[in-house]
Formats: structure tokens, C-alpha cells, sequence
């Protein structure tokens, strides 16, 4: 079956040895899943996903109910954050 | 107001101190701290003056909003030319010295000439003493911290000292208050150490209560700190800390690892913020013991850490200082990188110790960390031997001999020594100045310049060499604050980096520390420095003034002798593109931003400001 690997960060991960990077979750992909549609299913749509990156980059929030996810994709997010 | 209006002038040749009204005019141009001291440097010092002769000055210095109830009001600077870059250096600290030096009546304390002994600089109100220092020459910041407090029988004393490197002339050293806050980068522990100062120990008991609308300051603090509540990067600070940044540059593909060879490391979630949380096996206790606070500071990014107890560098050593074995300063994003990724090296407590070496001897982590990364690429190319490393085996990922290197930095022992001379320096003299990461002569930050194109251009006219706080675009660029940017374009970015450079300088110039930039602006710090402070202070007015130090400072280092060729990059960053990730193949285009740059600036095409820029300014023509 079709799968991404979803990483969810900061606040939106639990904190575990296991998730240092990142709490890691392998999503079945369902026929024409998007972003949003995903995050939908995994309840976070409520949540502020401040920043999405997808295999590395950046998916703009008005690009993300149409982004078509696909098999082996990497979809890492992050609430806002900041460093320095 | 807010202003204490008083300057004490310290002659280290004759011993003697002096105390001097607050020049206000010019801290109605240039507000305090940063703007102010950089005024005070450019019409006291000789911009070509040796860093390290006694000509040279170092100014320590508040913002008027520093000691009072604005969040994060408890910044202070340190101002010199620096030995590192032999342009300007000014480096911001928190901690607690910053409002204590206000408490005790003090806008700035100058530092002039050198004295003919060691000594340290006791200050109690308008009671200033210098004093001897023979005993704690040679020691540590730690050590020279509890021997000061002991013999002033002061618990509440506040110290900033310098290490063992800054008496030596190690070009990074830091001056570290409060055990673990430091004024960081471009040596200004280097300049302290010079003029024989070991320490400046203040006690202040008058308080900060010379606002001019209390009332309506404390409606104005009381806003902004509503504002950091609500905000969620601020709160990610404070659980997080700022290596909360690990993780995600190194998913953007942006983390420079093993001196800038690779931009992703595969150990960087050994070393991330989620990894300081997770209990350890030795002892069930996590690396991250609790967020720590700067004085009036409702952020609280600081990390307080212990190292495992059963870890190589503390196990079974009776030769440590206590607070190695005790909860002491934790690693920041920019120490988890240089001593970490940048050396290739994935073990939290071997990095954590490195950090509090640092603290422990007051130097800058990043120019170490780095220095010893471009070591580890001179070793593996086979330039630098291990006859030349005193029988370090000085190999990327070799936790070990990063440890090593950084005690004897911080001892400035053997093969320290070495290394004391930053990056630039030892690379040259084994021949490949090209492996120093560095412009200006100072080393860079975290941030890959060839996957975020806007911290190159940041890094390139830095105006006291690389530097990421001088104009956070990545916050921009990867994070999406105020508004995302594609970190891959050029186009935009001059305007960019120029509002991000112009802003740090006038949170940098108020007293109060350019995180809190994260959720509050421009408004809020006008809102309150007008209720604080006589004078009318609006928005307008204050991103003229951010403008107007940005400029002072440029004028400065063109003064030194810098020029346009200075603004670049090392051809790494401009000529090796990135070998795989989101930003695979790209390498910094300054070449596509920096005319840009200029042209936005006021400046010739030399980097010189043109008279009308000056004039706009009001900067001397």
C-alpha cells in the first residue's frame, strides 16, 4: 500500500526517546490525499501548522488542499517556532 | 528619563574614575546600548586603532530600557573594536548585569587604557574601587566568580569576567556574567583581557524609577508582555529553547555540517531540543533540567542542563569545577551546532560539556566550535598532522578529540593555543584560507547561506562580521515569521535582510533582547520607550534610528579600512553547490543581491554612504 511518512514536531509531538526526530507516523495513503486531506485524518486540523515541508520544502498553507501527496513522500511539521 | 544620564569613565593607566553626564543628544539619535556606545566609540576612538592597545576602548552598556519592567529589559552590550575582525564588535548579553549596572546609577561604563597589573573593578552605586586581581588571574570565570562574592561576603554581587583565554589573547573570548550569559562573539573578552581587567563586579541598590508616565509604562509593559503570552513562538522558546531550530534546518536541508562540507547531519536529532527532554538511563533524568530566565524576561529561552554522570567527560574526575557536575548553562541552537554538527559530532553531553567549558572559560562557542571543525578538515585532508594536534586523532565525528581541543582552549594550553587564533588565521598558516568559514574574520552561524539566500547577504554585510543576530531573515526565509519567504530566491531579499538589520538595531539599542521581536514590534518598543522616556518616540522614528546605527557602524569599519570586497562570502558558499537536499545544487548568489543592497542602502557602489544618505540620517558628513 501507498504510504508517507508523517513527522510532527515541538508541541505537536510527545516527548520520547523514540521522537527525537520527530514523532514519526507511517500514514496509508487513500486515492487522491492531499495535505490537507491528510491532516484531516489524523486530527490535526485544528491545530496551527504554521510550517508544512514536504520532502524538504515548504508548502504554502493556500497550495495545501490541492497538494497531492505520494507514495514514500516525507511530510515533516512544525507550530511556529523560532530559534537563533 | 529611563536613562540614569550618567557615565562612569574609568582611566585603567591611572587608576582613577570619573563620573560624566549622559551625552543626550546623542542618545536622542541614537537611542542607548548598541546606537549609543558605537556613537561614543566613533568619536572617541581612532576607527585604525590596534584592537588590543590601550588606545582601544571598551564600552559596557545599557539601553534605557534595561532594569526596567519591560519584558526582557535586562540587555547590556560591549562595545570595542574587535581583535578578531578589526572592525567594530558589540555583543549583547543577558542575565542579570545589564539591571544591576542601571540599579547602581550607570548608563555605561567606559573602559580606558590598561592597567600595569591585573586587577578588577568593584563598583557599589556611585562607589567605584579598582582593585587587585592577582589572586584570581589565571583562573577561571567560575572560580574568579565565587572568590569575588566570597571576599566582598556579597551574595547578590554581579560579576562578568573573562576567562583564562581572554588573559591570553585567545581572539574569541567572551566576557561571561552571571556564570552563563555572555557577551559572545568578536573578542570583546579578548579587549577586556587586554587592558588587564579580570572582572567588573557591580552591586546596585537604587532601583530604575525614573519613568516619565509610569502609569501608562506599566500599561504599555503590561501589553506587550499580554502579547508574549499569546504568542506561540514565544511559548516554543520557552519550552524549546532555541534548538528547536535543529530538527528543522537540517529537514530544510540548511543544517552546515562538518565545516560547511554537507548540509544535513544525521546525527542532528541527537542533539536536538526533543533529545534534551528525554530521560537518560544513568540517572533518569533528562539533559534539559528547566528553562531559564533573563531578568524581566517572560520568555525564558535559556536552557539550565546537567550532563550525564556517567558520561566520559565528567565520569570519575575529581579535577572539574562543581557546577560541572551540577545544573549549569545548557546548549543554545548555535553551541548545539558549532561543537556538534559542525565537528560532526552526535553526543549531547560531550557538546553540553563543550558548552559549559565555554561558559566555564569565556569564550565565543561558534568561532570555537568552528575553528576546530576547519581543524578537523586541515587533519583529514592530511595538511595538519598529528604531531601539529599534540597526538590529537582530530577526525570529523571524534567526540573525544573535540572535547580535548576545547579544554585546552579553554586551559589555552598545547594545541589551544593553536586554535585560540580563530579559523582565519590557523587555516592561513596551513595554507588553505579558503577552509575558514568565516567573513570578516569571524566565523559563521548555523544557518547554510546556499540553501537560505538571504542569511549570505545577511552574513556578507554583517557589520561585525557573520553573524545571524544582526538580521534574522531565516526567520523569514525557513520559518515563516512575519511572513514566509522562499528561501531558494534572491529577488527581495535586500529589502528583506535591510527591515531585519534596521529592526535588530533598535531592539539592540533599547535595552531589551531582539527575541521578544518574535512577537512584539516596532509599535510596542516606541509605546513604551515613549511612556519611559522623555522625548516623543514613535515607530517613524525609531526604524530611522535602527537605520542610522546600521549606517554609523558601516562607517565605522570603512574607516578601519574595510571596503566593498570585504562584503563577501568564502568560495565555499559562493562555488561548491550543495550536494544533495531540497537546495542540492545551489550555492549563495550574492552577486545577485548585493547591488541591490547598496542601491537601497544609499551607497556607492564602493559600499561607501553617499552624502545624501548621511544627510537623511543625520550622520556627520
Amino acid at each position: 500500500m501507498p504510504h508517507i511518512t508523517l513527522k510532527l514536531f515541538a508541541s505537536l509531538a510527545k516527548s520520547s526517546a523514540e521522537n527525537i526526530a520527530g514523532e514519526i507516523k507511517q500514514i496509508t495513503l487513500l486515492e487522491n490525499d492531499t495535505i490537507n486531506s491528510l491532516v484531516e485524518r489524523v486530527n490535526l486540523a485544528d491545530k496551527n501548522l504554521h510550517l508544512v515541508i514536504l520532502n524538504g520544502v515548504y508548502i504554502n498553507k493556500e497550495d495545501r488542499p490541492t497538494k497531492r501527496l505520494n507514495d514514500g513522500d516525507i511530510l515533516a511539521i512544525w507550530p511556529p517556532i523560532v530559534g537563533g | 528619563m529611563s536613562w540614569t544620564k550618567k557615565v562612569l569613565r574609568i582611566n585603567l593607566t591611572d587608576r582613577t574614575s570619573a563620573e560624566e553626564p549622559l551625552n543626550m543628544e546623542w542618545a536622542e539619535l541614537y537611542l542607548g546600548q548598541r546606537g549609543l556606545a558605537t556613537k561614543y566609540l566613533t568619536e572617541e576612538v581612532d576607527p585604525t586603532v590596534e584592537p588590543l592597545a590601550p588606545e582601544n576602548k571598551l564600552y559596557m552598556v545599557t539601553g534605557p530600557l534595561t532594569g526596567t519592567m519591560a519584558s526582557t529589559g535586562g540587555r547590556y552590550s560591549c562595545v570595542t573594536k574587535s581583535p578578531l575582525t578589526n572592525a567594530l564588535a558589540c555583543s549583547n548579553s543577558g542575565g542579570f548585569f545589564g539591571n544591576e549596572m542601571k540599579c547602581a546609577g550607570w548608563d555605561m561604563i567606559i573602559l580606558e587604557g590598561k592597567a600595569s597589573s591585573p586587577v578588577y573593578i568593584n563598583i557599589a552605586n556611585e562607589k567605584c574601587e579598582i582593585l587587585p586581581a592577582d589572586e584570581i588571574w589565571g583562573k577561571s570565570v567560575w572560580e574568579a566568580d565565587e572568590w569575588l562574592h566570597n571576599k566582598h561576603q556579597d551574595p547578590q554581587l554581579r560579576i562578568a569576567a573573562i576567562g583564562v583565554p581572554g588573559e591570553n589573547g585567545n581572539l574569541y573570548s567572551a566576557i561571561v556574567n552571571d556564570l552563563h550569559r555572555a557577551a559572545g562573539r568578536s573578542g570583546v573578552g579578548t579587549v577586556m583581557g587586554s587592558k588587564n581587567v579580570k572582572a567588573v563586579t557591580l552591586r546596585g541598590s537604587k532601583g530604575v524609577g525614573n519613568i516619565k508616565d509610569p502609569k501608562r509604562f506599566f500599561a504599555a509593559t503590561q501589553k506587550t508582555k499580554e502579547i508574549i503570552a499569546n504568542n506561540e513562538m514565544a511559548q516554543g522558546l520557552g519550552a524549546l529553547g532555541t534548538n528547536v531550530m535543529m530538527n528543522h534546518m537540517n529537514e530544510v536541508g540548511a543544517l552546515p555540517t562538518r565545516n560547511w562540507r554537507d548540509s544535513t547531519f544525521e546525527g542532528a536529532a541527537k542533539l536536538s531540543s526533543e533529545a534534551m527532554m528525554v530521560p537518560r538511563e544513568s540517572d533518569g533524568k533528562a539533559n534539559l533540567t528547566r528553562p531559564g530566565a533573563c531578568f524581566a524576561c517572560t520568555i525564558a529561552c535559556g536552557r539550565i542542563s546537567t550532563i550525564d554522570p556517567e558520561h566520559f567527560t565528567i565520569k570519575n574526575r575529581d579535577d572539574l569545577h562543581k557546577h560541572f557536575k551540577s545544573n549549569s548553562g545548557g546548549n543554545e541552537y548555535e553551541a548545539a551546532w558549532a561543537f556538534g554538527v559542525d565537528t560532526g559530532v552526535d553526543d549531547l553531553d560531550a557538546v553540553t560539556y563543550a558548552n559549559f567549558v565555554s561558559n566555564e572559560q569565556a569564550f565565543d562557542p561558534i568561532s570555537a566550535g568552528a575553528t576546530i571543525a576547519a581543524a578537523m578538515e586541515l587533519y583529514e585532508l592530511g595538511i595538519l598532522t598529528k604531531e601539529d594536534t599534540g597526538g590529537i586523532e582530530l577526525n570529523f565525528g571524534n567526540a573525544e578529540a573535540m572535547v580535548k581541543c576545547v579544554e585546552l582552549i579553554g586551559k589555552h594550553e598545547g594545541f589551544g593555543k593553536e586554535l585560540a587564533q580563530s579559523s582565519l588565521r590557523f587555516c592561513t598558516k596551513y595554507g588553505r584560507p579558503d577552509l575558514a568559514i568565516v567573513v570578516k574574520g569571524q566565523e559563521f552561524p548555523a544557518y547554510d547561506a546556499r540553501a537560505v539566500q538571504g542569511m549570505g547577504l545577511g552574513y556578507a554585510t554583517s557589520n561585525r562580521g557573520a553573524c545571524h543576530v544582526r538580521g534574522y531573515t531565516n526567520g523569514s526565509e525557513t520559518a515563516g515569521i512575519p511572513f514566509k519567504t522562499d528561501p531558494l530566491a534572491t529577488e527581495g531579499k535586500a529589502e528583506l535582510l535591510m527591515a531585519f538589520q534596521d529592526t535588530t538595531s533598535i531592539f539592540d539599542s533599547a535595552g531589551i533582547c531582539t527575541f521578544s521581536s518574535f512577537a512584539q514590534g516596532v509599535e510596542e518598543v516606541a509605546d513604551q520607550l515613549d511612556a519611559a522616556c522623555e522625548g516623543d518616540w514613535t515607530a517613524e522614528k525609531l526604524m530611522l534610528l535602527g537605520e542610522r546605527v546600521w549606517n554609523m557602524e558601516r562607517e565605522f569599519n570603512n574607516s578601519a579600512g574595510f571596503t566593498a570586497a570585504d562584503d563577501t562570502l568564502p568560495p565555499r558558499l559562493l562555488e561548491e553547490p550543495i550536494k544533495e537536499g531540497p537546495a542540492k545544487g545551489h550555492v549563495c548568489e550574492l552577486d545577485k543581491m548585493l547591488p541591490n543592497y547598496y542601491e537601497i542602502r544609499g551607497w556607492n557602489t564602493d559600499g561607501t554612504l553617499t552624502d545624501a544618505t548621511r544627510k537623511r540620517l543625520s550622520l556627520p558628513l
